[in-house]
């Protein structure tokens, strides 16, 4: 299922909205967890992934996983007691942004009272758009080293701070995820590419908003 | 624990442990004072903990200034917090805002009040419970009896104080880019720049993390002496800290004056974004 903003559920499983989590039945009782798509774009790229360890009890609403980076340490919560049967090994934060429902799972956790909230893809997808547009989440190809958000009385001072953010902040092959509302337009954001030779990776209108991704290649 | 003991002035940390054990009690309030609370607060905070918006709370909404004696009153009322309240802060960002927030409670004179050492990230890697429940306090009564400014210092006294005075150090607490000039801010929040790199002349750079540990917990007492004293930084002198917009510094402004004890530490709130915008300032860059 996707929603409008671009943000991918799989109808294969189930989504507790409240804690932004997908989960898969295993058996009874059991269940694999990750985190859903949207929430990498609300924290950043992680630099570590902390999942808490194998054989320990998690109590409701307390950490089940932590999502680091120079901004934020964002807890994703237990959303009944639980136990950690088994974490994933191989767990990195590349594999995870890469597909947070498949390889990026976090733990099989066995649930010590039903999961009553879960609900499917669908209702997930509209239930998500919601807390997406009041997060000013939306769901890209590429999830960019860093983020900026500028708004300017022109383009071209859209611009100008674009391209200092750029030159002061990435090494060449780093990404920027620029999000940007009017005056700034695509046609302007793509001639700016080609002006500086930086690459442009993604470009989406979602809402009144624009999404830019620029890699840094010279 | 026993590093805690050798600290000047110790009752200025709750530790986490302590805290755990005693959630819930009365006469406590817990408050998370972040500068992005969507990110922390609603995602997740200490039960019963309520928050500060350091950008809507902590500053006025049109002059650049921290809010005044009424507006602490004010927000300490709606907060439910009263001057005989305990209060425990910490925060995101490595409880920079929580300690900025704790420099404005001295300032207006609050009796009890401590950095939950560790601050968020210490909690929740500790397992410590969280919950996105809101609390609703009842309104409290509120009285700032006696503003201090000890602690602060603006521009035209800096400069006042600056001519002259040998035993006036300037310990500017950001990262090495921002003091020599390469950047003007750190890319996680990088709308608040200067029209300038670099920084005040005659400051040295000790990055405020330097004074912290990988668990975000405070060095030691030992530890922490011996990094501002091979700076030069010695207690015998005139500190002024300061940093970007002066949350960083105010950490910097806290190991020193409660946990070493500095009898004389001021923040420099105005901090780079103020000296870097001024024209016809002298900067320097490489040291």
């Amino acid at each position: 299922m996707t929603s409008a903003d671009d943000c991918i559920y799989p109808s294969d499983r189930l989504y507790l909205v409240e804690q932004d989590l997908w989960i898969k039945p295993l058996s009874d009782n059991v269940y694999r967890v990750g985190v859903v798509k949207p929430f990498l774009f609300f924290v950043g790229k992680p630099h570590k992934i902390t999942v808490r360890q194998a054989g320990t009890l998690a109590k409701k609403n307390t950490m089940l996983a932590v999502l680091s980076n120079p901004r934020a340490d964002a807890a994703l919560l237990a959303p009944v007691d639980c136990y950690i049967l088994e974490t994933n090994q191989g767990l990195t934060p590349e594999l995870l942004v890469k597909n947070p429902y498949e390889e990026g799972w976090l733990a099989n956790i066995r649930v010590e009272e039903p999961l009553t909230k879960a609900v499917d893809s669908s209702a997930a997808a509209e239930k998500f758009a919601a807390i997406n547009a009041e997060r000013g989440v939306a769901c890209l190809e590429t999830l960019a080293d860093y983020r900026f958000t500028v708004f300017g009385e022109t383009c071209e001072n859209i611009l100008t701070q674009v391209g200092d953010f750029i030159s002061r902040y990435l090494k060449v092959g780093e990404s920027l995820h620029v999000i940007t509302t009017d005056p700034a337009t695509e046609v302007d954001m793509i001639a700016y590419a080609e002006r500086t030779g930086h690459k442009l990776l993604e470009i989406k209108k979602i809402g009144k908003l624009l999404h830019v991704i620029y890699m840094r290649a010279v | 624990m026993i590093d805690i003991m050798t600290y000047a002035n110790p009752s200025v940390l709750a530790d986490v442990d302590w805290l755990k054990a005693n959630l819930g009690k009365s006469g406590i309030a817990i408050i998370e004072v972040d500068y992005d609370p969507k990110l922390a607060y609603e995602q997740g905070h200490i039960p019963g903990a309520l928050l500060i918006d350091w950008r809507k709370d902590m500053n006025k909404p049109d002059e650049r200034d921290i809010i005044g004696p009424e507006e602490f009153e004010k927000l300490m009322s709606r907060l439910g917090v009263s001057n005989d309240t305990h209060v425990i802060l910490y925060g995101d960002y490595n409880n920079w805002f929580a300690t900025f927030a704790f420099w404005v409670f001295e300032m207006y004179g609050h009796k009890k009040v401590q950095i939950l050492n560790g601050g968020r990230k210490k909690w929740i890697d500790s397992g410590g419970e969280l919950t996105k429940e809101v609390p609703t306090p009842r309104p409290a009564v509120y009285k700032v009896e006696k503003v201090n400014y000890a602690n602060r210092v603006f521009l035209d006294e800096l400069l006042r104080e600056k001519v002259g005075k040998a035993d006036l150090v300037l310990v500017d607490v950001r990262s090495p880019a921002e003091f020599t000039g390469e950047i003007t801010a750190p890319p996680e929040y990088p709308n608040e720049h200067a029209q300038r790199g670099g920084h005040i002349p005659g400051a040295i750079n000790i990055p405020w993390g330097q004074a912290i540990r990988e668990d975000g917990t405070f060095k030691s007492a030992e530890e922490l002496k011996q990094l501002y004293a091979s700076k030069g930084v010695t207690p015998e002198k005139d500190v002024v800290t300061y940093c970007r917009i002066g949350e960083r510094a105010s950490v910097t402004w806290f190991v020193l004056k409660h946990l070493l004890g500095y009898p004389r530490v001021r923040v420099y709130d105005g901090s780079w974004t103020e000296w870097g915008n001024l024209v016809r300032f002298p900067i320097e860059r490489q040291r």
